[in-house]
């Protein structure tokens, strides 16, 4: 399957693997963010480009993830302008804090949890960094109010983006893609 | 989905219940306040009294939101966010308590007397 075939690839098949990815989810955040208003808050959307996240997560390690959504919060926010501004703050915390976790989630409790399960934990995680930014950058308590209605959105973003990767996930070998690339 | 899947869901379901009831309580107003503050990421843009009826427009970060003063209390009338939740907030006269639209990250905070900016402080009465 494609997971161990891509451990036992070469450099160039993982990098030209890593760069795909990174594109792909360069480009679903890119239209989410400059096509879809901001759903809860800047950066939160439907947080589609997660589904990408969590492919990197099933075929490379926590370095490669990492560098993966921080490059992909990097590039979205000098596409969009926003590079350095309180909106390239929210999109990279909430970015690295939920690979974090997802990474973790995958690590220990993945099996007993689907990628559902994976992908709610992230989107929960995602969505409580982004209220906690918020109460500090905007500068009111009162902000806490909205924290049912990020649970909800988290459950619903978290809930949809697993179940599209419990789809795709198991079939990344099907592809064609790995073996392509083998007779370059 | 498994079934830890489901249980994970349900859980997080029962906390978006319990949430709901404790941030009620939490937040809970302090009396009547005397003016609201605007605030657009943090700075304040606006400070009117809560006795002068009136409506104006703020524009946030990605659109603008119509803030209405009226009967002493304030109210988010309407905004071009896509979520809604700050006109679905109602209006409120509270000190202490505040509108917020994250998209446009605005805050509207009631405040009362001088030192009960936040509601912490007027505990002490
Ligand atoms: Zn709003």
């Amino acid at each position: 399957m494609s997971i161990d075939a891509l451990a036992a690839a070469s450099p160039a098949k993982k990098m030209s693997t890593a760069a795909l990815l990174l594109a792909a989810g360069i480009m679903i955040q890119g239209i989410e963010a400059v096509y879809l208003p901001p759903m809860m808050i800047p950066g939160a959307k439907l947080g589609l480009a997660n589904s990408i996240t969590m492919l990197a997560i099933i075929l490379f390690g926590w370095r490669e993830v990492l560098t993966h959504v921080a490059l992909r919060a990097t590039s979205v926010s000098l596409i969009t302008g926003t590079f350095l501004s309180t909106t390239y703050i929210y999109s990279l915390t909430g970015a690295l804090l939920s690979a974090i976790a997802m990474l973790v989630v995958y690590r220990y409790l993945y099996g007993p949890l689907s990628y559902v399960g994976v992908s709610v934990f992230g989107a929960l995680v995602h969505n409580l960094t982004q209220l906690t930014l918020s109460i500090f950058i905007l500068g009111h308590i009162g902000i806490v109010s909205l924290l049912p209605w990020l649970l909800v959105f988290a459950l619903l973003t978290g809930t949809g983006n697993g179940s599209l990767v419990n789809i795709v996930g198991p079939r990344l070998g099907d592809l064609g893609l790995f073996g392509r690339l083998d007779h370059i | 989905m498994t079934i830890w899947d489901k249980l994970l869901i349900t859980t997080v379901l029962a906390a978006v219940a319990a949430s709901f009831f404790i941030v009620g309580a939490a937040l809970g107003g302090t009396g009547p306040g005397e003016s609201i503050i605007v605030k657009v990421d943090g700075v304040v843009a606006k400070r009117l009294p809560l006795g002068e009826p009136t409506t104006l427009t703020i524009k946030g970060r990605s659109g603008s939101c119509r803030i209405q003063v009226a009967n002493g209390a304030v109210s988010m009338v309407s905004s071009d966010c896509p979520n809604g939740l700050c006109v679905a907030a109602g209006s409120t006269n509270e000190a202490g308590k505040a509108i917020v639209c994250l998209p446009h990250r605005i805050v509207v905070e009631v405040i009362g007397t001088a030192s009960s900016s936040n509601g912490v402080d007027a505990v002490v009465r």
